[in-house]
């Protein structure tokens, strides 16, 4: 048998047949090379196992958050405020913007980050609040 | 091959939406994308339940999944973005944390840095396989690759990761 190097991480992994696995365990004993390989993908294995598992944000997968309400759109809502502070010392706060939980009314994140940091950049006085809008 | 019972959008959320966010940020490397990433295959899975036909749910879950992963950062490559001024962090000004925690953070950001050097393919082989924990047979539905390559794909990118850590 040829060295069976992508059979490695499958044998680890229980994902060999029946008939793979006496295969591969005959080969291990004899090859050093095969056996050094398994030592170093299974350590590999266990440190990406290791990662801690990570918890989200609170507002991901809310059936009442739209994607207004993101990440990304946090920062540019932030960057708004800065660009506006900087801009002109003229800071007006209003502007909210309901989105209602009907998955048809999803706007695209990316065109409102866009969209509102471009605004503010040439009229400093908008600025807005977003974030979790209550569904039905 | 079964038929799972198809799910409500809310116990979808509920089951999956840390998976998807630890597949995510594994694959950024970055907090914010893999929330902004999250929430939009939860929204795309919503839209796309009512003519989800019984199969494989987590074949049909992660190639969704995937699929947005990809379009995203294809779609961040050509959008020019605008800078964050300097000072915007969130800066909670918690006492800093004990050294072993410190330890542990740094293996943690070293684990990362190597996966984010691996070549796509073989990076998300090997978050699906030992971060969220998928079956060779469901990485293979989600990615559209036989199970050969899938396999191929995990082997080599722990080997990669191996080399790049030592
Ligand atoms: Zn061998």
């Amino acid at each position: 048998m040829n060295h069976p190097a992508d059979l490695l991480s499958a044998y680890l992994d229980d994902e060999l047949t029946a008939v793979e696995i006496p295969e591969i365990e005959a080969h291990l004993s004899d090859c050093e090379e095969c056996t050094a390989e398994l030592e170093e993908v299974s350590a590999a294995r266990m440190v990406i196992r290791g990662l801690p598992l990570l918890d989200p944000p609170a507002w991901i997968g809310s059936s009442d958050v739209v994607p207004i309400g993101s990440a990304r759109s946090r920062r540019a809502q932030r960057f708004t405020r800065w660009a506006a502070a900087a801009a002109a010392s003229v800071v007006l706060l209003g502007g909210v913007v309901v989105v209602s939980d009907d998955p048809a009314a999803v706007v695209d994140i990316d065109t409102m980050s866009s969209q509102h940091v471009a605004r503010v950049v040439v009229d400093p006085g908008i600025s807005t609040i977003r974030g979790p809008v209550a569904g039905p | 091959m079964h038929d799972d019972p198809v799910p409500s959008w809310e116990e979808v959320a509920q089951r999956y939406g840390r998976q998807i966010y630890n597949f995510a940020y594994r694959l950024t490397g970055n907090p914010d994308d893999a929330a902004d990433l999250t929430q939009e295959v939860l929204l795309k899975v919503r839209r796309g339940l009512g003519s989800y036909t019984p199969g494989t749910f987590e074949g049909w879950l992660w190639r969704i999944t995937r699929n947005a992963f990809i379009d995203e950062t294809r779609r961040r490559k050509r959008r020019a973005t605008v800078p964050l001024p300097e000072g915007d962090r969130d800066d909670t000004g918690a006492a800093p944390p004990p050294e072993d925690v410190l330890a542990t953070v740094r293996l943690g950001e070293e684990v990362q840095a190597a996966l984010l050097d691996l070549p796509y393919e073989f990076r998300e082989a090997v978050v699906m396989c030992d971060v969220v924990g998928l079956s060779y047979e469901e990485i293979a539905e989600s990615v559209g690759a036989p199970i050969g390559t899938v396999r191929s794909r995990i082997h080599r990118g722990r080997k990669m990761l191996r080399e790049r850590l030592s």
